[in-house]
């Protein structure tokens, strides 16, 4: 999907054009501050057919867990093909009051109201806030099996390299993209965080990173 | 839990009814005369008008998603009974429909205080106390042009029969308004990114509920004079006490409603007998130990 001249000139020097792969799960990484959120947050407007969920969410009221994906659902044009409280395990929260979860599951409520909208493009900024390792872990298989176009802010440069299709690096007031393993490297992360970055590889052959 | 403390309400309501209709004072049973003339009228607007000043109140908190605040604290009530002052002085003949007045005033005002407060402040901290300034200002107006005391507001003798169906007139409009089916209250839970999203025109609907919320509160205070934070302690005594979304909330905080303003213009008409007491004044009285109750949860929370 093709993004034509997205202005953002207090993060951006020149708007932007750039390709939205589809049906693929993009990762956008970046050091804070650099214009990532600023970069959904304008995609959002862009692509009013896109569910956004911004980093930080709140209820103003006294709302049910139900209450709150009932109306996610109303913007869906049909049945959900994929058991999405299932795999967020919302089921037991859903007679739950918001205020009295924890910062996790509400973001897992929160993941579940976007993604029940059921809409081609979904727009995350930093999803895995909140989430223990097992939610990180179904969240990508979820958004997966949906079958959408995702595009994810993350700061884990490993749930990156094991997860993404596509990696977009906000740096310099530039957006930079390719596959992981054009993007992901040593020299090139050291410089876009602004410090010592290295890649190991275990005998296993698996690739992480550390500082 | 719920259906007991709704019987609670109910059974307030009726003695209370009972009371202010029936009740010998001076020594002297009501004559058909008072109890059609004076008891009745001042007894349905004491029910009409607390209901409706509690739901405007919570229309209000879940509009402007703010937890504290009430149509006063925006200058609304304030400046109703400045307009009408205003009014009734250029044409005595008004006073005759201040009910209807008054809630067109409101409506007007809001519709100003949209166009730039309410739109730049909206969610802001700031906004109670730009309110209450507004208020106020527009409160020493009406202080200055009739001589009053003005921030206590003013007793319930003075319902006329012909206030009394006007407000039964203007709440109708508003259940009606509520009715509705594109009217969600529950959108406003959510931040306004999400509700835009879910292709809802947040500023079609919050003026549609404050449009109700307003004309309840200036059809109210037409008569009874500028009540403020009660219609904000009464909403958040019954989010404590009851919980549950806002359009849930909105039938039990009515009832409240009606029932503390009943019961204080009971008390105010009873108390000293002959002398009135301000029904205002009284309901300020009665509902400031809720707003404690409220703030020692708040600082248990």
């Amino acid at each position: 999907m093709q993004i034509n001249a997205l202005a953002m000139p207090r993060v951006f020097n020149q708007p932007l054009t750039f390709n939205l792969p589809e049906k693929k799960l993009t990762v956008v990484i970046g050091q804070n501050g650099a214009g990532k959120s600023t970069l959904l947050n304008a995609l959002a407007r862009r692509l009013p057919e896109a569910a956004y969920l911004p980093q930080k969410n709140q209820i103003y009221d006294d709302m049910r867990v139900k209450e709150l994906l009932a109306l996610g659902q109303q913007r869906a044009k049909n049945a959900p093909t994929v058991d999405i409280l299932a795999a967020l395990a919302i089921e037991p929260l859903l007679s739950q009051r918001m205020a009295t979860l924890s910062g996790g599951q509400q973001q897992r409520v929160w993941l579940a109201f976007v993604l029940c909208q059921q809409t081609p493009v979904v727009l995350l900024d930093e999803p895995l806030t909140g989430l223990d390792l097992r939610y990180q872990s179904r969240l990508a298989g979820l958004l997966r099996s949906l079958n959408v176009s995702v595009v994810m802010v993350v700061h884990d440069l490993n749930y990156a390299q094991c997860e993404a299709d596509w990696v977009w690096v906000v740096h310099d007031q530039q957006l930079m993209a390719g596959t992981p393993g054009d993007m992901l490297q040593e020299n090139f992360l050291s410089e876009v965080f602004n410090t010592p970055i290295r890649q190991h590889i275990t005998t296993e052959g698996m690739r992480y990173f550390d500082v | 839990m719920r259906k007991i403390s709704y019987g609670v309400i109910w059974l307030g309501l009726i003695v209370v009814a009972a009371l202010t209709l029936g009740v010998p004072l001076g020594g002297q049973w009501p004559t058909r005369l008072i109890f059609w003339q004076l008891r009745l009228p001042r007894l349905l607007f004491a029910l009409l008008g607390g209901a409706m000043i509690a739901v405007s109140a919570v229309i209000f908190q879940t509009t402007l998603r703010q937890r504290y605040l009430d149509g006063s604290m925006l200058g609304l009530a304030s400046g109703s009974e400045l307009g009408i002052a205003l009014w009734t002085l250029c044409w005595p003949k008004a006073h005759t429909y201040r009910v209807f007045l008054g809630a067109g005033l409101a409506i007007l005002l809001l519709w100003l205080l949209r166009q730039r407060i309410l739109k730049t402040m909206a969610m802001s901290s700031v906004l109670p106390l730009a309110g209450l300034g507004l208020a106020m200002f527009l409160n020493a107006g009406t202080s200055l042009l009739t001589n009053q005391q003005g921030l206590l507001g003013q007793s319930l003798a003075n319902v006329t029969i012909t206030d009394a169906w006007s407000l039964g007139i203007v709440a109708l409009i508003g259940v009606l308004m509520i009715q509705t089916d594109q009217a969600q209250l529950t959108f406003f839970a959510l931040p306004q990114w999400h509700v835009a999203q879910l292709g809802v025109n947040e500023q079609r609907l919050s003026w549609f509920w404050q449009v109700v919320a307003a004309g309840y509160l200036g059809a109210v205070t037409a008569v009874l004079g500028t009540i403020f934070f009660v219609g904000l302690v009464l909403a958040q005594v019954v989010v404590r006490w009851w919980g549950g979304n806002a359009q849930a909330r909105l039938l039990p905080t009515a009832l409240i409603g009606a029932l503390m303003l009943s019961v204080s213009d009971f008390f105010a008409h009873s108390l000293r007998y002959p002398v009135e007491l301000p029904t205002g004044a009284m309901l300020m009285l009665m509902t400031a130990p809720f707003l404690m109750f409220i703030l020692w949860g708040y600082h248990a929370d």
